[in-house]
């Protein structure tokens, strides 16, 4: 089982890593989102000013920590960062982990291995977790450790193990330091692990202390970053509250739902897309587990089903973003109903069974057939919807990655052209500053959309950016502080939350009296802006 | 037996060597004295250092403190995380079932004595005859010596108005400088007939099967085992907070911590009672030191030492919980001198030490006996730190703490106080306590008692090494 678990892992983590790789060095295809964590963990490391806390606190902070000890190496070689390698390094073995999860989750239930084996490629197959596996963003931690709690409290069903409900509360407590999102999951499956252990013993306080037990690494996780957040910033929940937060960047960019049916409609729809077998597989795997007295698919109903609600209610309420990767969860979703389509099979071994320990029922008949047949169905759709613009803004360019059609002139193919070609203008940008050999703390500019030129400069230090902590005295006075360059960006959309147009509204248009302009540097990138490098006096 | 109590040379020869017996045959595993000459001047060599260091390099010697403090918090840290994880599995425990136990035949079970020590603590006398009465075991194997100072006059009335002499022989011992536990006990077993002797204080509640558990124990694990420690905890963990947090804490001790050492073959320091020991290894290795505010500890290490085992035992002793604060803290200061001294003993010759119980398990045998006191006592230094630094963010803070202690520091106070309250937490789901899951969540109260207790404790070891904190008994009734 171990061996077999291993050979999972690293036969995906290979795959997810060629992809990237394949993304990065060939196509020079980025998330912004990901370079932007790469960004944060150079400045904690390589900037001016090198400090942990430069790594910043509107972004839950696991992916850009756990890259700090590979971005530690691009002093040496600048292409790790420069290239968003770091962040592939990250994604590739955690998405390997979440199909490693679905694979023993499989195993667990006792199904036979052609369903083991079917399901385990099946997810690990989808486009959308091949690409998230590839990309380096977030999702890659969350889905692994969300699919981890719910193989694990799964178990806790019958094995009543403490271990098992201290590791779901860990994994949910870990996942919310990779998404905010966890915090949704954390409550769900609190009221779940209260209502299962209340039924268990009759008694309240048993149902408590398992709740605690469960509820706490999350909240711990949740406390300890909004104390340090507030500790070094003054404000607790920066994702809400600052200028370049969440709530700003929808507001400068617009993208927000106008609530009601439409937003639902989408909702539901990006759900469909994701897991197409979900209609057919709910009411069956409802009326089974009713049949079967079995609990078990309650589980990732109330874990996954607590982001896809999380992700539906917050795009109702018009507080993010029309994004298909909101809704991954459904993926693992669709492949654990399948497995558990099937019967449970055999007893779960446990390093210490609890006291209320149940012997699992065996059960009999499968319709895992049918559902596996349909969870092969869905890969197609979901890899065809990923091509439209509509359901899948950030993945449909690599229709033409894929599918390149140079005769092709529609808008669209325009657009998607661009996507493709974002941050190589900033990567340009970042050259010829290197060229011009400039000593430390010579080129002032904000990270909100300068972060790709910060991955891909040789020299970091030429910099000064907002996470330095003499930041502000050397913008209010450039000249004095041995600035030789700003670098700036329109005054519009998120421009307007740039440190550099706050304190120098005009500084795009004119240079704001204090600089002359030396290049303007049209953008191939889409939704990129046209950089102007003004030089001071 | 009878011939002994009348023979007052026996009875001399019996209290000289319950008082001087470990301390003439193995001066150097006696805590009569604290330190050594070569440990004493060592200790005052290292505060000398310090000092002037202090003075003339004041900020480095800081962060050179904060950091050696910082890395033996993790250490502790780690490894108290490791034995917890090794003892949660539910086969860490040594296990005899109900049938096993009871299915012995009555001459293939050792014969067996029970001490029960007890000072000034008439009340008792009636959980005695109890917890006496309800033991499984055969009579004429079972020899129990109620162990009372000739002039305790209080509780020898109590006991003879009791009869309890139909049930347990009552033991005078001589009136004699130190009134220890361990004193007695040491006369009680030039008394003793058994092959197997074990200790009960006089209000435990043993589970009534134990002694035959043991039995099997014994008779099951091999003849390197000299000692089977059976689990303490206590009735009385609702009655207010404080015997919440205590029961908590016994909970994660006995049933975690102690079965995560045994795994480990790490040396195990004994619990006060009911810990049952080999007749024989006494003769081999010594007694009880009773110098040695700890002796049951202190016995645990010299087995190990000793090349011997000690093996965790699931059955139960009910025992009381200190209720009162005050009283709570002159318990735990005696504990903790008594780790101390243990740990000073032990490492006097420590290539000895080094070649009994290994390169690890003397790394353990110093966090837990060394460790804990002291650790106990900095945290009052690192909690004020912490909330000068919370409150005005001083600089000399800022200084002492360079980023490479700074985030270790941070790591261990935020994960380390957290992981000790889960572990907490996860030993009360686990043995049934969900009611003190408030006093699971509060627990950094205890924590601040535990700390007055460890600085109260570490003073007196230097002040008076050998000075007997008695705990008062029978204040939950």
């Amino acid at each position: 089982m171990r061996s077999s678990a291993a050979r999972v892992f690293w036969l995906s983590c290979l795959l997810y890593a060629a992809v990237g790789l394949y993304l990065a060095l060939d196509v020079a295809y980025f998330q912004g989102d990901s370079l932007s964590r790469v960004a944060a963990a150079r400045s904690a490391l390589h900037s001016r000013d090198p400090h942990l806390a430069a790594i910043g606190f509107v972004f839950t902070p696991l992916t850009a920590l756990l890259q700090l000890p590979l971005v530690a190496l691009s002093d040496w070689w600048p292409a790790l960062t420069r290239w968003g390698i770091t962040a592939v390094a990250l994604s590739a073995p955690f998405m390997a982990g979440a199909v490693t999860q679905v694979h023993l989750f499989a195993r667990d239930r006792g199904a036979s291995p052609w369903l083991v084996w079917t399901v385990t490629a099946l997810f690990a197959l989808n486009p959308m977790i091949v690409y998230y596996g590839a990309n380096g963003m977030s999702e890659a931690p969350f889905l692994m450790l969300l699919c981890w709690a719910t193989r694990r409290l799964v178990r806790w069903i019958s094995t009543d193990d403490v271990h098992d409900l201290a590791v779901a509360g860990i994994a949910v407590g870990l996942a919310y330091l990779a998404r905010y999102d966890a915090l949704a999951v954390g409550a769900a499956v609190t009221v779940l692990v209260v209502a299962v252990t209340r039924w268990r013993t009759g008694g309240w306080r048993p149902a408590l202390l398992d709740a605690i037990l469960v509820a706490s690494p999350v909240a711990l996780s949740f406390l300890v970053w909004a104390a340090t957040s507030w500790l070094i910033t003054g404000e607790a929940l920066q994702q809400f509250s600052s200028s370049y937060g969440n709530a700003a960047i929808l507001e400068q960019s617009g993208g927000g739902s106008a609530g009601g049916l439409a937003a639902l409609a989408f909702s539901v729809a990006e759900i469909l897309v994701l897991g197409p077998a979900l209609p057919l597989l709910a009411p069956v795997v409802a009326v089974l587990a009713w049949r079967r007295r079995d609990l078990e698919p309650v589980v990732p109903f109330v874990v996954l089903g607590a982001v896809l609600a999380f992700a539906a209610l917050s795009y109702f309420r018009g507080m993010t973003f029309p994004f298909l990767r909101f809704y991954l969860a459904a993926v693992p979703l669709a492949a654990m109903w399948v497995v558990q389509l099937a019967p449970r099979r055999g007893q779960l071994r446990a390093r210490r069974l609890g006291a209320h320990a149940t012997v699992r029922p065996q059960d009999r008949g499968s319709l895992a057939p049918v559902g596996a047949l349909a969870l092969a169905v869905s890969v197609p759709v979901t890899f065809v919807a990923m091509g439209d613009a509509n359901l899948s803004q950030e993945q449909h360019a690599l229709r033409t990655v894929l599918f390149p059609d140079p005769d092709d002139t529609s808008e669209l193919r325009d657009q998607e052209n661009r996507i493709i070609a974002s941050f190589g203008t900033e990567r340009r940008v970042a050259d010829y500053l290197d060229d011009l050999d400039l000593p430390d703390g010579s080129v002032v500019m904000d990270t909100v959309y300068g972060f790709a030129v910060l991955t891909a400069t040789d020299r970091p230090e030429q910099f000064v950016v907002p996470s330095d902590a003499d930041f502000t005295r050397i913008l209010n006075d450039p000249a004095e502080n041995g600035v030789r360059y700003l670098l700036t960006v329109p005054n519009e959309g998120r421009g307007v939350s740039d440190a550099v147009n706050r304190r120098y509204p005009t500084v795009f248009e004119n240079g704001a009296d204090i600089a002359t302009l030396d290049l303007e540097i049209p953008n191939d990138g889409d939704n990129q802006p046209t950089w102007r490098l003004y030089r001071i006096g | 037996m009878a011939r002994h109590l009348v023979d007052e040379e026996f009875k001399a020869a019996a209290l000289h060597d319950a008082v001087y017996g470990l301390r003439e045959k193995r001066p150097l595993s006696s805590a009569s004295v604290a330190f050594v000459p070569w440990q004493k001047w060592l200790t005052l060599g290292l505060v000398a250092v310090v000092i002037l260091a202090l003075v003339f390099v004041t900020i480095p010697t800081l962060t050179v403190l904060t950091a050696v403090c910082t890395a033996g918090y993790i250490a502790t840290l780690a490894d108290r995380l490791l034995l917890f994880s090794r003892g949660l599995a539910r086969d860490a425990i040594f296990t005899v079932d109900d049938d096993e136990a009871r299915a012995v035949p009555e001459q293939d079970l050792p014969t067996y004595t029970v001490l029960v020590p007890a000072y000034n603590e008439p009340e008792v006398v009636g959980d005695l005859i109890a917890a006496m009465t309800a033991i499984d075991y055969p009579a004429e194997k079972l020899q129990v010596l109620l162990l009372l100072e000739e002039d305790d006059a209080v509780t020898i009335a109590a006991a003879r108005e009791a009869g309890l002499g139909e049930i347990v022989e009552i033991l005078l011992v001589p009136a004699a400088d130190p009134r220890t536990k361990p004193k007695a006990c040491n006369y009680g077993l030039h008394f003793a007939t058994g092959d197997v002797v074990t200790i009960f204080d006089a209000e435990d509640l043993p589970e009534p099967l134990q002694l035959r558990r043991v039995a099997v124990a014994f008779d099951r694990l091999g003849d390197d085992v000299a000692c089977v420690q059976a689990k303490l905890a206590f009735h009385n963990g609702t009655q207010n907070m404080l015997t919440g947090w205590f029961t908590a804490d016994y909970a994660l001790w006995f049933n975690f911590v102690l079965p995560g050492l045994m795994r480990s073959n790490s040396p195990i320091p004994l619990g006060g009672t009911s810990n049952h020991i080999r007749r024989s290894v006494f003769d081999e290795i010594g007694a009880w030191d009773p110098y040695n505010v700890t002796e049951d500890a202190d016995l645990g290490v010299r087995i190990a030492e000793s090349g011997y085992r000690t093996a965790v035992l699931d059955s139960t002793t009910l025992e009381e919980a200190n209720s009162d604060p005050i009283n709570w803290i002159r318990q735990r200061s005696r504990w903790y001198k008594g780790y101390l001294q243990t740990w000073l003993v032990h490492v006097r010759r420590p290539v000895q030490l080094w070649r009994g119980i290994g390169t690890v398990g003397m790394l353990r045998f110093t966090t837990l006996l060394a460790g804990t006191p002291i650790i106990a006592c900095l945290n009052m230094v690192f909690w004020l730190i912490t909330i000068s630094w919370l409150l005005g963010q001083p600089f000399l803070v800022e200084e002492i703490f360079p980023w490479y202690v700074y985030f270790p520091a941070l790591i261990s106070l935020v994960f380390g106080n957290s992981a000790v309250l889960y572990m907490n937490l996860v030993a009360c789901r686990e043995t049934g306590n969900s009611a003190l899951w408030l006093a699971c969540l509060t627990v950094p109260l205890y924590w601040l008692m535990m700390s007055v207790a460890a600085i109260k404790g570490t003073y007196q070891l230097i002040r008076n090494p050998s000075y007997w904190e008695k705990t008062f008994h029978g204040l939950s009734s």
